[in-house]
């Protein structure tokens, strides 16, 4: 592979860089300021609360979704149908779009003034269950649904010849295979949930209901106390790995693929699966319908920081996104794609809580007089940093079939590397690049944890306008302003999927 | 501090402020909102200076002191206006702010002050406030309310918020060890905490709890805009706690003088006569204008804590809360 | 002439010994099972593939010191010959010049040779758009262009039915005689191609090779003394 080095210093730098950061935060924790007490002053009862409701709420939210994903998994994987890629990606939509909007639609649906009021308020344990189930139960129904696909056909044609009936197909082939395959699912939403940030600092509530992200989020923005964000942040890390490290490696990769699989349809839904797809319509749109009915309700305003708000997150989500491509392709270089190290390290990527690799950052900016100046770089990076692993495998496929089709061609032609990008890799690659850049911008642009925790109080982000405006109960304008966030990324979706589509040929 | 609707969605850049000619502010939100004194104050100090005053709105007080730190010697303000006395020593230990040169013995204030860099603005006193056509038995001391009475209350989080750190403090000059327990009894009625004094009111004024953590002013304001008188402030017989809202020139202004100045503006007849019925605190003059209705606001006993004991203590207060309210 | 003397090679552990000389203008038939090292051979030929020791001469000069683009052969693989998502016009440009410019005489060959091999009529068009008959044309029309002395072929035409198979071997036969090339030719069908075939190499392991004339190849054949597996007639 003596004529495409360029490939391998691309690839080592990034790697480098992702260590780097890795260091780099690692390093904020170790170095932080050290403002806040003497070590023990922290293993006290509030610890011991946090703790304790963050593992709760995960372990709650988890079973609560699985518990709901199963019959809709069954109904759907009966056999296969026509269409089921638009169920599929109907079921990614939820992981997608902006926490904050699952967020507002629970308050729309279940809150006082909402479609279906709860008893009592829906803030607190309640709203934050709900909001988990509503972002995790299409997740859920999408892995089991997987898994339950893979049952070979000729195992379904023996039941069928044998005459087993539903409940006895039930018991001797789906059943096993929910039980096996439901213990990793459990514990990747139960990990979700574990680290989840939006949901509860927007429906926590007060103190009874923190976990340690939003713990590490009041260390460092009530108290100023960097030795708490450090504390809790490395629990938070010590106690995700366990969870990882039960899980197993194959279990999670699966994660990666976020793509629905387009399958050969043999005929439409039946019955069931008809049932089941509406219902399931119903459930996962019902927080969106609630909140642009909500946005309807009054004439528009839009608040006079929107206009800022909106070039920030703009800006963001492009700079990120870019970034966040870059570093996807410099992973998916024939000399660092292969290797298994290059996966792991994608996939640390992945798990390592956000908040957890935003505090050190931040930590190491505070450390060193930065962080004023530092907000726009870190937001940008972390936020490329987290869409990496989601669009990296898409990027490493099309490549791969790039290089295995015309490698050799390119070599006995003689290409440069500018020539080998041009006629061959660039136009391969570009409707998948955009894709990515478009999903990389949706998912930036919907971040609100990063920008929270990093930004100061001049610095506005839709999310963050969002946040604010709930804050102060005025629940129709952050609807509107949410509404708007949702057509951008609408927009960006519609974008991504006609690339993927129309550029292919 | 009042206002209606929370965030001040109309803050000012603070990019690059250091004009020649003019202030930075930081402040809280609601002093600079549509409603707060900052417009009417901005105006009337800018007649007199020809200068400029930008106001740089943070989400609360205690954010001020954290944004300050975040900041050191770098920070792009002139002044910081809105810490309370509680926060003075922390903020001093900054090694920020700058000696004040003005003589501040006319001032009329809850207890004696005497400060070479902090000068008073307005002050108020914390306390619980109700609307008596739904509350039928009116806690009369603070030990009633934790202890005896069944009125649901919303406050606000001592760690960000002035009001929540005055209840803290409230809560410790009468309880003292044993604010423990009291936090505990307390709990069960508490509907929320919000993280500002604005989310409690709205929350409060919607119906969602009997009582508000609020300030003994706050009935004025019902009464001059919406003619009501139906909001009232409970009386505690162990005496209310304290807040003076205080404001600072900075070592690092580049202008010095027209900083003192501006102080020198905020405790003069232009800007007190703007505070009582903008931020609905008590002014600091004795002769300033203040609305008809805070002739009927009681004035109640004051309880304080020096800054230097709150300094010292408030980690450990805070923990204290935190463990006991998070249960 | 064309040289291999004692190439050796390790490739996913199989060691590979190759020595035989091709007369300037022939046309070399290497034949074997599958997995002796037929495609092997021609990758370490044309340089994608370098080999442990050994020396590969055109006309007594070494070639082992040039990159692929370099070197004196023109090569067609199995598949993948030509750029799916590129018009033919660019697909055969970039046999000429990889930067896709060309000069004025570049460009009338081109077109000559377009219609030569009866493409004139899909410049425009993209490869996944064509038939096989009509790719094999345009993917022999790049090689054409090229003027390489030696042209390796990895069984191109495998793919496809006997008719086109039979045209694309005319159209090679066609190269050798018009522009005098050597050719190299990897195939399961010799029987097809036996009048066209002046030489046979006959893998009977990754490090066993004959080297025969086709004339005793058949010889020995009919005789009964070679079974050679791999082959369908």
């Amino acid at each position: 592979m003596s004529t495409f080095r360029p490939s391998l210093a691309f690839g080592r730098l990034g790697t480098f860089v992702l260590w780097l950061t890795l260091a780099l935060a690692a390093l904020g924790m170790a170095l932080h300021p050290g403002q806040g007490g003497g070590w023990s002053s922290y293993f006290d009862g509030w610890l011991v609360r946090i703790l304790w409701f963050s593992i709760y709420q995960a372990l709650l939210s988890a079973l609560l979704s699985l518990v709901l994903a199963w019959p809709f998994a069954l109904a759907l994987a009966y056999r296969p149908f026509r269409g089921q890629w638009l169920v599929a990606g109907f079921l990614n939509l939820a992981f997608v779009l902006p926490v904050l909007a699952v967020v507002l639609g629970i308050v729309f649906l279940f809150g006082r003034q909402g479609w279906l009021p709860l008893q009592g308020t829906v803030y607190g344990l309640k709203g934050i269950l709900l909001a988990h189930v509503a972002l995790n139960f299409p997740f859920a129904v999408r892995l089991l649904w997987e898994r339950l696909g893979q049952i070979p056909d000729h195992q379904h044609r023996l039941a069928q010849v044998l005459g087993l009936n539903a409940w006895q197909r039930f018991r001797r082939l789906q059943g096993p295979l929910m039980a096996v395959a439901s213990g990793p699912v459990f514990v990747v939403i139960a990990l979700l949930c574990f680290s989840s940030f939006t949901v509860v600092l927007t429906l926590g509530g007060g103190p009874a209901n923190t976990n340690l992200e939003v713990a590490v989020f009041q260390a460092l923005k009530y108290d100023f106390d960097a030795r708490a964000a450090a504390l809790y942040a490395l629990i938070h890390g010590a106690i995700a790995f366990t969870a990882i490290a039960l899980l197993g490696r194959g279990a999670v990769l699966s994660m990666e693929s976020a793509q629905p699989r387009r399958q050969n349809a043999r005929g439409w839904p039946t019955l069931v699966q008809w049932l089941a797809i509406v219902l399931l319509l119903v459930l996962l749109l019902a927080p969106y319908l609630a909140l642009i009915n909500r946005a309807l309700a009054a004439s528009w305003q839009w608040p006079s920081r929107l206009p800022q708000a909106l070039q920030t997150s703009l800006i963001i989500a492009f700079c990120s996104a870019a970034l966040s491509v870059l570093l996807a392709l410099s992973r998916c270089m024939p000399s660092i794609a292969d290797h298994a190290s290059a996966r792991w390290l994608n996939f640390g990527v992945l798990v390592i809580p956000a908040m957890v690799m935003t505090t050190g950052l931040f930590l190491l900016c505070l450390r060193l007089g930065w962080a004023r100046q530092a907000t726009w770089p870190l937001v940008i990076w972390i936020n490329a940093l987290m869409a990496m692993p989601l669009i990296v495998q898409p990027l490493t496929a099309r490549s791969q079939v790039a290089r295995a089709q015309y490698q050799r061609l390119i070599r006995v032609l003689g290409f440069s590397v500018f020539q080998a990008i041009r006629w061959v890799y660039w136009p391969l690659l570009r409707p998948v690049l955009i894709w990515a850049l478009a999903l990389a911008a949706v998912l930036s642009l919907g971040d609100m944890g990063v920008a929270a925790l990093v930004g100061q109080v001049d610095f506005v982000t839709l999310p963050l306008l969002v946040f604010q405006t709930m804050g102060s109960y005025q629940m129709t304008l952050a609807a509107q302003i949410m509404v708007l966030l949702l057509a951008l990324c609408a927009f960006l979706l519609f974008l991504a999927e006609w690339a993927r589509g129309a550029l292919r040929a | 501090m009042f206002k209606h609707t929370a965030i001040a969605l109309s803050l000012v850049a603070t990019a690059s402020m250091a004009g020649a000619n003019s202030l930075t502010v930081y402040t809280y939100s609601s002093f600079v909102s549509d409603w707060g004194p900052g417009p009417q104050i901005k105006e009337r100090f800018e007649a007199e200076c020809g200068c400029e005053v930008n106001f740089v709105g943070l989400d609360d007080g205690v954010s001020l002191l954290n944004r300050l730190r975040l900041e050191g010697s770098g920070t792009g303000a002139d002044i910081i206006l809105g810490i309370d006395d509680a926060l003075i020593a922390e903020t001093r230990a900054l090694g920020l702010v700058a000696d004040h040169g003005l003589d501040l013995s006319g001032l009329s204030l809850p207890y004696a002050w005497q400060d070479d860099a902090f000068v008073p603005y307005d002050y108020g006193h914390f306390a619980f406030v109700y609307d008596q056509t739904r509350v039928e038995s009116v806690p009369a001391s603070l030990y009633e309310l934790v202890y005896e009475s069944n009125a649901s209350i919303i406050y606000q989080d001592p760690r960000v918020s002035t009001p929540g750190q005055g209840l803290m403090l409230w809560m410790k000059s009468v309880f003292g060890d044993e604010a423990d327990q009291a936090w505990r009894a307390l709990q069960s009625r508490v509907v929320t905490v919000t993280p500002g004094w604005s989310e409690a009111y709205a929350l409060f004024q919607e119906g969602e709890s009997d009582m508000v953590l609020s300030y003994t002013t706050s009935p004025a304001y019902h009464m001059t805009w919406e003619d009501t008188d139906k909001f009232q402030a409970a009386e505690f017989s162990e005496g209310h706690y304290a807040q003076i809202e205080v404001a600072a020139v900075l070592t690092t202004t580049e202008q010095p003088e027209l900083a003192r100045d501006f102080l020198a503006f905020l405790v003069s007849r232009p800007a007190q006569d703007v505070l009582p019925g903008t931020n609905w605190m008590w002014p600091v003059l004795e002769d300033a204008e203040v609305p008809e209705a805070f002739e009927q606001m009681a004035r109640p006993e004051t309880l304080y804590f020096d800054s230097e004991t709150v300094a010292e203590n408030r980690r450990a207060w805070l923990q204290e809360w935190r463990n006991a309210a998070s249960q | 002439m064309l040289e291999v003397k004692n190439v050796k090679s390790r490739w996913a552990d199989q060691p590979f010994h190759w020595h035989f000389q091709v007369k300037p203008g022939d046309l070399l038939a290497i034949v074997g099972t599958s997995g002796v090292g037929k495609s092997t051979l021609l990758n370490v030929l044309c340089g994608l593939h370098k080999p442990d020791s050994g020396d590969v001469q055109w006309q007594g000069d070494s070639v082992m010191a040039l990159p692929a683009h370099r070197r004196p052969f023109g090569m067609l693989f199995q598949s993948h010959n030509l750029f799916d998502h590129l018009s033919v016009e660019v697909n055969l440009a970039l046999g000429l010049n990889p930067s896709g410019r060309l000069t004025e005489a570049q460009r009338q060959a081109l077109l000559q040779a377009a219609e030569r091999f009866g493409i004139a009529g899909l410049l425009t068009r993209k490869p996944y758009a064509l038939s096989g008959g009509q790719q094999q044309r345009v993917a022999l029309a790049r090689v054409f262009l090229q003027r390489k002395p030696v042209l390796l072929l990895d069984e191109p035409f495998s793919s496809l039915d006997p008719a086109l198979r039979q045209e694309g071997l005319d159209w090679v036969k066609d190269i050798q005689t018009s522009l005098g090339t050597t050719v190299l030719l990897v195939t399961h069908h010799l029987d097809e191609m036996v009048s066209v075939t002046d030489q046979v190499l006959l893998g009977l392991n990754g490090d066993r090779w004959l080297d025969l004339s086709v004339t005793e190849f058949e010889a020995r054949r009919q005789s009964g003394e070679l079974t050679v597996s791999g082959l369908s007639s």
